[in-house]
């Protein structure tokens, strides 16, 4: 399992929050070759606002994604739709989809619908 | 002129017309490039074949020579004010070779003021429009929330720009909570669409126009097939795409069914002999809109197919022309019958949305009782099974509000 | 898990109203636990089945299983509901091996997997056997582009064969409610009114074929059946085809997808108004559209959701298809265009290439394939002319192009348009 930090929140000595990312579906490839990642992001993003999920994807896809292929993931800077999001099991949708505030130890899969017949 | 931005840039080197051979081109018309003469030529002919039944009529064989009524609703778009240019066009060219008309115009505009005050009333841009285009007919100013007029069919509909006297406020307030009672951007949209299209059709009756002459392009009439199929109303859309009888009692013409939404931006911009660009109010509100639509979750579904056939319309022209033909050869089951209307798009019913409205109730048990302020379950299969599977898609979820007709 | 809190009424199963709710069903916004929505998602795919009379007491009724997801939940869900419901039918596997290394040989595991899981028996049917070539050597032979074209062609045929070598005369596929959506926007797209006409129907069966084939999941959205294949822990299997990379994107897919975000029901919304249109389209259309039935267009169709290939074959189009649509559409319309009189300032219009009238759907008599029996409307069938292009080296064969009855998926007809001005443009049609 891959274990990654983020190396500017380190240096300005932000705390961390540590949670698990799950990609399935087709996804895993975009995210090397991986279904899960422990991996840390500082508490607040960089407008000094608690970490959302909307801040999580950015995140992801700065620095947990080495594919290119980013469209495949977002498309304008959002989850691309026919991409489900569960967030500790339950639907995005029943969280507040990007609003949700990450809570330490949360399980988020990303799971594509959009793979596979 | 050079070739608009529409125009494949791999040219830079200026292309001659194809069919005159001397100007150079403004646009690439698929395959086609044409100066700006053999364009107004095309823009013309495509309008004026769609008019033909209203050309001048002789006695004999015709025994009835007075000219049509036939109402144009004008938004200031670059579709309607092209339009009605073209119509125009055909006007003067009928009078001055026969000193008669074929038909007469009542050209309204559907002030919708009440429900965005950004919006301009719109008497001002119609003076305009009138100054420019005089002797066509009449020009009237409608308020939107005008349409509550009509459910009391006794009073006289005031046309007046004035609104609807002491009760304009009352009918203002209930336009507003109507579509502030609808669950989403999309059904606003959806009913708001309703609502113009049948204050529209109630105007044409009133004022004797036998077909109201709407500005839809190829374009807009392919985003429309499109976006009616993916509200659940593709039972509908002969009625809201096709020339001929309409179920409202009035005939429906699209005389710009032939020329793409691109093609007109290019148009409105060409002198003929002015460019009809700066009559063109509505045009920059439209774009607005647009832009701001693309932003967040807002976005309607109408909106999102505006969107969509924008890019097609770019690379794939016979593509958009193409949906249109296709929803042409649909045909409505049974024809426009008069029974069974859906009570707020007034269209022959399908199924209905009977089963959508109980359904929903039956499932969502007290907490959708509680919103629509009565715990009476028939009321909600009464009301589905008097609507459309569309409209009643719509409203589902809407919170108590009164239906002008 | 952590003990369990008192959940927030707001966060209730709208069903039981005491588990916690984890999902929101798109095209009622209903929010369900788990076990609610398992059971919400079976029931409703019970209720098509039952109100169309999909099966028989006593039949066999092949699964034409890919690994894909869709392909999975529909065998796992219909041996919940043969056993919870005593349909009392034999379902069994049928997978094609289209012969393609590192992606087909790996699916096919998990439907052996699959078959243990469910008790069925499996029989897999290869290009390798049926045409002597697996699409591996058909790649190398002609290069990636349009090997769907004979991947399609090829798989249409080898389910009827698998059917056929099992006595099976119905075959149900994993196509769902998305995928119909897309077929209808698709059809609308590209003005197929034939296929606009049957594509909603659950079941297409024709008196020339001698197998049926159902759609069970057609009102199921995409979404509910990955989260039942989540929540289920069904083994599935998602690695896109090598040859046709990433076909969702830049397609109606993605305008489908879009719609959903906007208004979840609208998936639906487009399956009601698509069997609208089926009532909508004049006699002659349905006639001849049903005339021409039968064998597969040369396009990539069907078995998908069911056996196989994600680009065409679950109904999806892939983004190069618009382009492809235009080019045809223009050739057509050229032809068109020369018809309408030219304007009084213009010169007289030449000729315009050779007048060509929109296509129409020709009434065909179907007889059997010359060298291998399958039924055609041409002395060869699709397969055999392809083949006999690829055993003389000489790939691209044009292959006379019509509509086949259960040819409904999005890519088919216009992936033979395009191959027809391909082939035009290149010279060489026969």
């Amino acid at each position: 399992m891959g274990e990654q930090q983020d190396p500017s929140a380190d240096e300005v000595g932000c705390k961390l929050i540590s949670l698990n990312i799950e990609f399935s579906g087709g996804l895993e490839m975009l995210f090397s070759n991986q279904r899960s990642h422990r991996i840390q992001i500082p508490v607040k993003d960089s407008s000094e606002q608690p970490a959302n999920v909307g801040f999580l994807v950015r995140h992801l896809c700065e620095n947990l994604m080495k594919d290119k292929r980013k469209d495949l993931f977002v498309l304008e800077d959002r989850i691309r739709p026919g991409i489900l999001v569960l967030i500790n099991d339950a639907d995005w949708e029943l969280e507040g989809e990007e609003e949700y505030l990450i809570q330490d130890g949360d399980t988020i899969l990303f799971v594509s619908t959009l793979h596979g017949g | 002129m050079a070739e608009q931005n529409i125009i494949s840039n791999e040219n830079t080197v200026p292309t001659l017309c194809k069919r005159c051979s001397i100007s150079p081109s403004v646009i690439n018309l698929r395959t086609e490039h044409l100066c700006s003469d053999c364009f107004d030529k095309y823009t013309r002919s495509k309008c004026i074949k769609r008019m033909e039944t209203y050309r001048v009529r002789y006695n004999p064989p015709d025994t009835d020579t007075s000219p049509r009524r036939l109402l144009l609703p004008l938004s200031f778009g670059v579709s309607s004010i092209t339009l009605l240019h073209l119509l125009n066009s055909q006007f003067q060219n009928q009078l001055a070779r026969t000193t008669r008309t074929g038909f007469v115009l009542v050209v309204v505009h559907i002030d919708e003021s009440a429900i965005d005050p950004t919006v301009p009333p719109g008497e001002e841009s119609m003076r305009a429009v009138q100054e420019r285009f005089p002797g066509l007919g009449e020009y009237l100013v409608v308020k939107l929330e005008g349409i509550y007029e009509f459910s009391s069919a006794v009073k006289a509909f005031e046309i007046d720009t004035g609104g609807g006297g002491g009760e304009g406020g009352d009918w203002k307030e209930k336009l507003k909570g109507l579509l502030g009672a609808l669950p989403t951007p999309t059904s606003r949209m959806d009913v708001l669409q309703i609502l113009r299209t049948r204050l529209i059709t109630g105007l044409a009756r009133k004022h004797a126009c036998e077909a109201v002459l709407w500005g839809d392009t190829t374009t807009r009439l392919a985003e429309r097939t499109l976006a009616e199929t993916a509200k659940g109303r593709g039972f509908s859309i002969p009625w809201q795409t096709s020339d001929g009888d309409s179920p409202y009692g009035v005939k429906f013409l699209y005389p710009l069914r032939d020329l793409l939404k691109k093609e007109l931006a290019v148009y409105v911009s060409l002198d003929v002999p002015t460019p009809l660009r700066p009559l063109c109010f509505g045009a920059a509100e439209e774009e607005g809109k647009r832009k701001y639509a693309a932003v967040g979750k807002g976005i309607t579904i109408d909106e999102l197919m505006t969107q969509y056939f924008e890019g097609i319309e770019k690379q794939y022209p016979s593509i958009v022309a193409n949906v249109v033909r296709t929803a042409g050869k649909l045909v409505t089951e049974g024809g426009v019958v008069r029974i069974r209307r859906c009570k707020i798009c007034g269209l022959p019913r399908d199924g209905g949305g009977g089963e959508l409205v109980l359904d929903a109730e039956t499932k969502l048990g007290e907490s959708s009782s509680e919103v629509n302020g009565n715990g009476n379950r028939n009321r909600g299969k009464k009301e589905g099974d008097s609507m459309c599977y569309g409209c009643a898609r719509s409203v589902h979820g809407a919170k108590p509000y009164e239906w002008p007709l | 898990m952590p003990p369990a809190l008192p959940i927030p009424a707001s966060k209730l199963c709208e069903s039981c109203r005491s588990a916690r709710a984890l999902i929101s069903r798109p095209k009622t916004h209903q929010k369900l636990c788990k076990p609610c929505f398992l059971s919400a998602f079976e029931s409703e795919i019970h209720a098509t089945i039952v109100s169309t009379n999909l099966f028989t007491q006593g039949s066999r009724v092949a699964i034409g299983a890919s690994g894909g997801k869709d392909s999975t939940v529909l065998a796992s869900v219909l041996r919940t509901l043969n056993e919870r419901h005593g349909y009392g039918v034999e379902f069994v596997l049928l997978s094609i091996d289209e012969g393609i290394k590192g992606y087909r040989d790996d699916s096919l595991e998990t439907v052996k997997r699959n078959a243990v899981q469910y008790g069925m028996e499996l029989v897999i049917v290869s290009y390798e056997e049926l045409y002597g070539w697996s699409m591996d050597s058909v790649v190398e032979s002609i290069g990636k582009k349009g090997n769907c074209t004979y991947c399609g062609v090829f798989r249409r045929q080898a389910l009827d064969r698998g059917a056929e070598r099992l006595g099976i005369n119905h075959v149900v596929t994993g196509h769902n409610a998305d995928d119909i959506a897309e077929t209808v926007l698709m059809n609308l797209l590209r003005g197929d009114l034939p296929r606009l006409h049957r594509c909603t129907s659950i079941i297409t069966s024709s008196s020339s074929s001698p197998i049926a084939r159902s759609k069970p999941l057609k009102y199921a959205y995409e979404k509910e059946i990955v989260l039942y294949a989540l929540h289920q822990k069904l083994d599935y299997f998602s690695t896109e085809c090598i040859y046709s990379p990433e076909a969702f994107r830049g397609s109606a897919r993605t305008l489908i997808k879009a719609l959903e975000k906007v208004r979840p029901s609208a998936i639906l919304d487009i399956v009601r108004s698509g069997e609208a249109f089926s009532r909508m389209i004049l006699s002659q259309a349905q006639a001849s559209g049903a005339k021409s039935l039968q064998e597969s267009g040369v396009g990539v169709d069907s078995g998908g959701g069911g056996a196989g290939c994600n680009n065409g074959g679950t109904g999806r189009s892939s983004g190069g298809e618009m382009e492809d649509m235009e080019k045809a559409l223009l050739a057509e319309m050229s032809g068109l265009e020369a018809s309408i009189p030219p304007l009084p300032s213009i010169a007289p219009g030449k000729p315009k290439k050779m007048k060509q009238t929109p296509k129409k759907i020709r009434e065909q008599t179907m007889s059997n394939c010359t060298r291998c029996g399958y039924l055609t409307s041409q002395k060869l069938c699709k397969a055999c002319t392809l083949l006999e292009g690829l055993n003389k080296n000489r790939p691209k064969t044009a292959v006379e192009v019509e509509a086949g009855i259960e040819d409904e998926e999005a890519s088919s007809s216009l992936r033979r348009g395009i191959e027809a001005i391909k082939l035009a443009e290149e010279g060489i049609v026969n």
